[in-house]
C-alpha cells in the first residue's frame, strides 16, 4: 500500500506551509509537494487606495523585509509619475536596500541556517535553533546579532525607523542623509566586513560535512533570473532583468520592467495559493527558474566590488561543470554571504560619494501614467510590483510577484528530490524531516509575503497513500 | 559605533510592543507601544516591532527592567479575560504555551530573555502585559474596543512604572472597558 507524508508547517521560515509526501506501496517516495495554505489576497485589499500609500501599505506585508516592498513600490510609483529620481535620491535608496540585505541575510544565515551547519542536521530538534547555537557557539551568535543590528541601524539612520520605515516614496526619498549618520555607518563597516569574512571562512570549513545535502538539495538545471546593470553587474535596487539558462547562457537580457509580462507567465496549481511563475518563451512547467542570491550570482558577469568579486571566482568554481552556473541550492547560503560582502563594500563606496549629502533627493510630479511597474531585488529574489490607477490616482488593480513565488516550482522540485533521498517510509526520522525543511530554508522563503499570509511558520508533514488517504502526520513547532 | 555587547543597564526600562499591522487588533501591542513612545517618559525606552527576533536580546540585556506588550485572545492565557493584565515573567516560570517559539524568527519573551542571559550574561526583571482583543480580520486599524484596551493598558503600565519608580509621574486609576 503506498502512502503520503505531509510536513506542515516548515519551521524557521515565515508564513505557513505544509509538505505532503506521497509514498508508494513499498514505502518509497513517489511524489512530494510544497503547499502554501494561507491566503491574504493583498492585491484586492489595496484597490481604492491612493498609489502614494502603496509603499507604506505593502511594507507591512513583512516584518523582516519591509524595505524590499518599499523599493519595488516606490519604483512603480516613479513609473506612474514618469519621473527620473535625482542621483542622490537613487544612491540613498541603494544604501537603504543594501542595509536591508545585510540584516536579512544575517538573519537567514546566523539565525536560521547556522543551527543546521554548526549543530548538524541530525542534532536534537529541541537544540537545533538559535538558542542551541548561542549555548554552544556564543561568539558566532553574538556576531550574527551584531551584523543584523548593523543592517537595521543603517535603515534606521536613513529613515528614522527600523521597522516599516516610510522613507522611500514615488520620486525619491523623503529626507537627506545627515553627515553624522554617514560617519556612524562608515565607522562600523570594518567590523561588519571582518565578521562577514570570518563567516565565509567558517562556511567553507564546514561544507565538506554536507556532501549528501549539497548533492541532493535542489541540484538540478533551471533558468535563473535577476536584475543587472547595463554592464552586466549585480544590481539590487533598479536595473533590468536578465535570464540565463542552466549553463549561464543569456537567453533574455536588459528586459525593462514594463515588459516583464512578455517573458514571465503565471500558472496556478491546485495545491497552493502561491502562483507558479515561468519563463514564457519556454512555457509551463519547463520554463521554471530560480531567483535570489544563487540566481543573482549565476546571472551577473561580476559584482563590481573587490572582496565580493574575489569570492565570486570561488563561487564560479562550484559550477565549473555547467560553465559556471551553480545548480546546488545548498550554495544559496554561500551566495548570501557573498552578497553581504558586496552590500558592505557598496554601502561604503556610496557613502563616500561626494554628492551623498545633497538635499536634491526627490522629483515631485502628479501621475503621468495610468500603469506603472517597479522591479527590485529583495534579499530573497526578484520582487515585482505592477499597478494600475484611475484619473484620481486611486489603485484599480495590482499584481505582486514576490521572490518566493518565482522559486515556487524550484522548491517543489527540490522537496521531491530531498524526500526521495532521505525519506524512507512514514516512520521518518527527525534528521530526514529537517533535511526536507532545510531545503526550503535554502530559499529563505517569506511565505507571509508570497501568499500574503499571516501568522507564524509551523510545519505539517502529511503522509498519503496512493488513494490520497492521510496515513500519518508530523507537526513541527 | 555599535558595541558587540550592550552596555550594562544602559536603559532603565525597556517596553517592547509587537504585532501585525495588517490584522486588525493584532496590532494592539504596536499601538500601545507607539502611544507610550509619544509620552517620552524619562528612563523609558520603547521598541515597536512586528515580532520578537533574536537581536532584541541585545537591547534586553542592556535594560534593568523589561515589559513585553502583546495582543492576546481572551481566555487563551490562564487568568486573562477581557481586561489587560500585567504579570511578572520569572526565570524558570512555566510560561504559557503560546510563548513557546514556533520558529526562531519569532521568539517568545522568555526566549529573548534566555538569549540575553546566554549571550550577554544579563537577565533583567521582566513582565508581560497582556492586551485582550477580539477582531483579527484584515485591516489597518484596531477596533474601538481594542482602543479601549490599549488605553487601559497604558494606565496599568503607568501604575506599574510608578510602583517601580515612585518618582515617576502619578497615575490615574484604570478606565473600565465599556462593551
Amino acid at each position: 500500500m503506498s502512502e503520503t507524508i505531509t510536513i506542515d508547517p516548515v519551521t524557521r521560515i515565515e508564513g505557513h506551509a505544509k509538505i505532503t509526501i506521497q509514498l508508494d506501496d513499498q514505502g518509497a517516495v513517489e511524489d512530494a509537494q510544497f503547499h502554501v495554505t494561507q491566503f491574504r489576497g493583498f492585491e484586492k485589499f489595496t484597490e481604492g487606495r491612493r498609489f502614494e500609500e502603496m509603499p507604506s501599505i505593502t511594507a507591512r506585508i513583512c516584518g523582516i523585509c519591509p524595505v524590499s516592498h518599499l523599493m519595488a513600490s516606490s519604483l512603480a510609483g516613479d513609473d506612474l509619475l514618469a519621473v527620473e529620481v535625482p542621483p542622490t535620491g537613487m544612491k540613498l535608496r541603494r544604501i537603504f536596500n543594501l542595509g536591508q540585505y545585510v540584516q536579512s541575510h544575517a538573519l537567514s544565515f546566523f539565525h536560521l541556517t547556522s543551527p543546521d551547519l554548526l549543530l548538524g542536521m541530525d542534532a536534537e530538534v529541541a537544540e537545533r535553533n538559535i538558542l542551541g547555537v548561542a549555548a554552544k557557539f556564543p561568539e558566532q551568535a553574538r556576531e550574527g546579532i551584531w551584523l543584523r543590528k548593523f543592517g537595521q541601524q543603517i535603515i534606521e539612520r536613513l529613515s528614522g525607523k527600523r521597522i516599516h520605515p516610510m522613507w522611500t516614496v514615488p520620486g525619491g526619498v523623503s529626507s537627506p542623509l545627515l553627515a553624522k549618520d554617514r560617519e556612524e555607518i562608515l565607522a562600523d563597516i570594518p567590523r561588519a566586513l571582518d565578521i562577514t569574512r570570518k563567516t565565509v571562512d567558517l562556511l567553507k570549513s564546514l561544507v565538506d560535512r554536507f556532501g549528501a545535502e549539497i548533492e541532493s538539495f535542489g541540484n538540478f538545471p533551471s533558468y535563473f533570473m535577476a536584475l543587472v546593470t547595463p554592464e552586466g553587474e549585480i544590481e539590487h535596487s533598479r536595473g533590468k532583468l536578465r535570464i540565463v539558462d542552466e549553463n549561464r547562457k543569456i537567453v533574455a537580457d536588459q528586459i525593462p520592467p514594463q515588459a516583464y509580462t512578455e517573458f514571465i507567465g503565471e500558472a496556478v496549481a491546485p495545491f497552493s495559493y502561491l502562483k507558479m511563475p515561468y519563463f514564457k518563451p519556454v512555457g509551463y512547467p519547463e520554463g521554471f527558474y530560480r531567483v535570489g542570491p544563487l540566481a543573482r550570482l549565476n546571472v551577473c558577469d561580476r559584482c563590481g566590488t573587490p572582496l565580493a568579486d574575489a569570492e565570486l571566482e570561488h563561487f564560479r568554481d562550484l559550477g565549473r561543470e555547467h560553465n559556471g552556473a551553480v545548480w546546488e541550492s545548498f550554495h544559496f547560503h554561500y551566495a548570501r554571504l557573498i552578497e553581504i560582502l558586496y552590500a558592505l563594500e557598496m554601502i561604503e563606496r556610496l557613502l563616500q560619494d561626494p554628492d551623498i549629502l545633497s538635499p536634491h533627493i526627490r522629483a515631485v510630479a502628479a501621475p503621468n501614467r495610468r500603469e506603472g511597474v517597479g522591479i527590485s531585488e529583495a534579499p530573497r529574489g526578484t520582487l515585482i510590483h505592477h499597478y494600475r490607477i484611475d484619473d484620481d490616482g486611486l489603485m484599480t488593480w495590482a499584481n505582486l510577484i514576490v521572490a518566493t513565488g518565482h522559486n515556487n516550482m524550484a522548491m517543489n522540485r527540490g522537496v521531491l528530490d530531498v524526500a526521495r533521498r532521505f525519506v524512507k517510509g512514514h516512520d521518518i526520522s527527525e534528521g530526514a524531516l529537517n533535511r526536507v525543511e532545510a531545503l526550503i530554508r535554502c530559499y529563505d522563503p517569506c511565505l507571509s509575503c508570497s501568499t500574503h499570509a499571516l501568522g507564524q511558520m509551523p510545519m505539517l508533514f502529511e503522509f498519503h497513500n496512493p488513494r490520497g488517504e492521510v496515513i500519518a502526520r508530523r507537526k513541527r513547532f | 559605533m555599535i558595541s558587540l555587547t550592550p552596555s550594562a543597564q544602559s536603559t532603565p526600562i525597556l517596553v517592547i510592543g509587537w504585532g501585525s499591522e495588517l490584522r486588525g487588533d493584532d496590532a494592539a501591542g504596536l499601538v500601545f507601544a507607539r502611544r507610550l513612545e509619544a509620552e517620552a517618559i524619562p528612563g523609558v525606552e520603547v521598541a515597536v516591532v512586528p515580532q520578537l527576533t533574536p537581536e532584541l536580546a541585545w537591547d534586553v540585556a542592556g535594560a534593568e527592567q523589561v515589559v513585553f506588550a502583546d495582543a492576546v485572545v481572551p481566555g487563551s492565557v490562564d487568568g486573562v479575560g477581557d481586561s489587560p493584565v500585567i504579570r511578572p515573567l520569572d526565570p524558570g516560570e512555566n510560561v504559557p504555551a503560546r510563548f513557546i517559539p514556533t520558529c526562531v524568527h519569532s521568539l517568545g519573551p522568555e526566549r529573548v530573555l534566555e538569549l540575553a542571559a546566554t549571550l550577554y550574561g544579563k537577565r533583567p526583571q521582566a513582565w508581560v502585559l497582556y492586551l485582550p482583543v477580539f477582531d483579527f480580520d484584515l485591516g489597518l486599524e484596531i477596533s474601538p474596543r481594542a482602543e479601549a484596551v490599549v488605553d487601559q493598558g497604558l494606565h496599568i503600565l503607568h501604575a506599574h512604572l510608578f510602583s517601580l519608580h515612585p518618582d515617576a509621574r502619578p497615575v490615574e486609576p484604570p478606565i473600565p472597558i465599556v462593551t
